[in-house]
């Protein structure tokens, strides 16, 4: 495919304008051969001759136009060499200046920034020993709070323990007291059942078997004698 | 009527038991007497009986004949059975020597006519046991123990204590 240049852009432009030019007179002539209605032989002679006349002043035309354009754009071309090198030349003075102003901004900020930095990193150590100490201050508080704490509830244990423990043995010396008098109660109950009847068996074999006749008459005679005074017999 | 006869048996006799007996033993010799004379009757006696009817005496006996002697012994059984005896349970053994003495000594306190009736109980300590018309009284020591209850207990309480 061919490329779309000047010069094919101009060549382009003189042949459409020859066809154009050659259609015009072309029906320039057909007109005026209706019109006058000549001879026609002659006519095309002259018609001939006049379009080759004409095509020739188109291509001498068309020549010239392409050799001024071929002029101007040689020219044109030198100078777009000179501007494109002038140009060149200044984007790089241009560039060279930039890249120095850029360079110099780039380390004024790099000076700023690291300034900036150092400055960052003396505030945060200094914050960091700031907040070091006082995190062991705080620490140092907490560790006290903490063991004041702990040894108010170690005593408070302790007291409690030993209140419980002492709770502990009274209950337990009360349940043993309750043990030892519900023993006795029984103890009690027991010999309050037996008791009379142990009495009753132990007096009923000494005295029976070993009380004297006349001792076992008076004791009659003596009941006989409350017998009576309680009219119990009459 | 016969209220002679009937005192001197009885003045004679301290348990009804032993009047019973004696009326028996009595009624046999007096029939014999009267009717049979039969000395065998006489022998078979034992000399406590012998001296038993020796001591009724001779106001007893002679009033006693072939007519009134059955209506003599009637009115002594009858009069015996109208006699409440005053039961008397005894812890040991009454010998039989004894019984005069306890019913001379009931008689000094309740009355001539008192008849007792000597029962053994060996559950009694120390005392007797007195039945008077049917109402029973301990007077043993079992029965002082028992009124004495409370107050043994708490004497014994306080030696525990």
């Amino acid at each position: 495919m061919p490329t779309l240049n000047l010069e094919n852009i101009i060549l382009l432009a003189i042949l459409l304008l020859t066809t154009a030019l050659y259609l015009w007179e072309h029906r320039k002539n057909q007109k005026l051969s209706k019109i006058l209605e000549l001879e026609p032989e002659a006519i095309t002679k002259s018609t001939e001759s006049q379009s080759y006349k004409i095509i020739h002043d188109a291509i001498r035309k068309a020549q010239a136009i392409l050799g001024s354009a071929e002029t101007e754009s040689i020219k044109l071309v030198a100078d777009s060499r000179t501007t494109s090198e002038n140009l060149q030349k200044k984007y790089a003075e241009e560039i060279e200046k930039y890249k120095n102003q850029l360079q110099a901004s780039l380390q004024e900020q790099v000076s700023v920034s690291q300034s900036e930095f150092n400055k960052f990193l003396d505030d945060l150590k200094s914050h960091s020993e700031q907040s070091q100490t006082l995190n062991q201050q705080v620490t140092e508080q907490r560790t006290r709070e903490i063991f004041e704490l702990f040894e108010q509830r170690l005593a408070t244990f302790l007291t409690q323990t030993e209140q419980e423990s002492i709770s502990a043995v009274d209950l337990e010396i009360k349940a043993a007291r309750q043990l030892i008098d519900t023993y006795k109660s029984q103890q009690l109950a027991l010999i309050d059942e037996n008791i009379i009847a142990v009495l009753e068996r132990t007096l009923a074999i000494v005295l029976n078997k070993k009380l004297p006749l006349k001792d076992q008459m008076d004791l009659v005679f003596e009941a006989l004698e409350k017998a009576k005074t309680e009219k119990f017999v009459i | 009527m016969y209220q002679d006869q009937i005192n001197i048996f009885i003045s004679t006799v301290y348990g009804k038991s032993e009047a019973t007996r004696q009326l028996a033993t009595l009624k046999s010799y007096l029939l014999n007497r009267l009717f049979s004379n039969d000395q065998s009757m006489l022998t078979s006696l034992e000399p406590e009986q012998i001296r038993w009817m020796q001591s009724l005496g001779e106001d007893f006996y002679q009033g006693i004949n072939q007519t009134n002697v059955y209506q003599i012994l009637q009115a002594i059984e009858e009069h015996l059975a109208q006699l409440e005896p005053l039961i008397i349970y005894l812890p040991f053994v009454l010998p039989d020597a004894q019984l005069p003495n306890l019913g001379k000594y009931a008689r000094n306190l309740f009355g001539p006519e008192c008849l007792v009736e000597i029962k053994f109980d060996p559950d009694l300590i120390a005392g007797p046991a007195l039945v008077w018309k049917g109402v029973y009284k301990d007077y043993s020591i079992k029965q002082k123990l028992a009124d004495h209850h409370q107050e043994i207990m708490d004497s014994l309480k306080l030696k525990l204590n």
